[in-house]
């Protein structure tokens, strides 16, 4: 028995899997494939949901077409993804990133009013000054500007696993840094640190949409984009 | 697309079909694509979902509005209008292809419209 929900849920998460459409514009085209689908059942004798479904779907066309048909109309996703990441690099910079706490040696209870806020540009100023190596990832992110301008695409699938793996770290450490340290006074990741940490993932996911955007056409799809353009 | 149209003739006349068809009323993509169809008599059958990213645009450009309603069957449906905006641009975009039309007819030894 054939399944149109289950179908049409179906070809919803491959589209959310494979195309770097948003979830409004898959509203759209749901609701288009399945009033194609009823006119299909109406004209068919003998009418076949399969069928009708498979008429709708084709006629939809392929994921990768329909994410550069879309963007075309506008600001791509992974772009607004990236300016983003971008955005909350910045803001953490102006945000406290960590606060040490003094400790009572005999309670090991905060001591009020001895916390020493640090902001981000400080923290940078400090680490770039000593050469730190907590400079990198900081630096990684600059790799990311060219990509707004769709260069650097050959460097995308590197750069967008070292931004993940270093967001996911950075965040795991600021989980579980607070809880295990075992130091004269306790520490507590400011917003900014937050900030900081999850643009690399923003970022990451960014680049991963990029990628779905910017991937070669199979043949079978290009046939069809270059009918499909027609309207642009 | 059936190919005895231009690429360059069809992204042409997209605004000025659509901003037409949405001149009649509120409709939704799927409608307006049969509409295109109706009113070419079959001619001119746009590709299902290249026709979003036009809505979109032109949506963009101010010139129709999209608002979601929910449907009979519970779905979610965006219906277009034609805002102010676009009512004076398909006045414009009305005269520019009569006036082309009406001089093609000339040069074919017709009459103009």
């Amino acid at each position: 028995m054939f399944d149109l929900d289950a179908e049409v849920r179906r070809w919803r998460e491959r589209q959310e899997r494979m195309s770097s459409l948003a979830a409004a514009e898959l509203d759209e085209l749901e609701d288009h494939l399945r009033a194609r689908v009823d006119l299909e059942l109406e004209l068919m004798v003998p009418p076949s949901r399969r069928r009708a479904f498979a008429l709708a779907r084709d006629g939809l066309g392929e994921s990768t077409v329909l994410s550069r048909e879309f963007a075309k109309a506008g600001t791509p996703r992974w772009r607004k993804l990236m300016i983003t990441g971008w955005a909350m690099f910045g803001m953490s910079f102006f945000l406290p990133v960590r606060a040490l706490h003094l400790l009572d040696p005999a309670t090991q209870v905060r001591v009020p009013g001895e916390a020493l806020v640090r902001y981000g540009h400080e923290v940078f100023r400090d680490y770039a000054s000593d050469f730190n190596l907590f400079v990198l990832p900081s630096l990684m992110l600059l790799l990311t500007i060219p990509t707004l301008w769709n260069a650097g695409h050959a460097r995308g699938r590197w750069l967008r696993g070292l931004l993940g793996v270093t967001g996911m770290a950075f965040l795991a450490a600021g989980i579980v840094f607070p809880l295990v340290a075992a130091m004269p006074y306790a520490v507590s990741p400011g917003l900014g640190f937050w900030l900081w940490a999850s643009s690399f993932l923003v970022a990451a996911i960014a680049l991963q949409l990029r990628a779905r955007h910017l991937r070669p056409l199979h043949p079978a799809e290009l046939s069809s984009a270059s009918e499909e353009g027609a309207l642009q | 697309m059936k190919k005895r149209f231009s690429k360059e003739l069809v992204a042409a006349s997209s605004r000025p079909m659509v901003l037409s068809i949405l001149s009649g009323g509120e409709s939704y993509g799927y409608e307006i694509l049969k509409q295109v169809k109706l009113l070419s008599g079959g001619k001119l059958e746009w590709a299902d979902g290249m026709l979003y990213p036009v809505l979109h645009r032109l949506e963009r450009d101010g010139l129709i509005a999209g608002r979601w309603q929910l449907t009979d069957e519970g779905r979610r449906r965006k219906y277009y209008r034609l805002t102010t905006r676009g009512k004076r641009q398909l006045a414009t975009d009305r005269d520019a292809w009569r006036t082309v039309h009406g001089a093609l007819e000339l040069s074919w030894g017709g009459r103009s419209v």
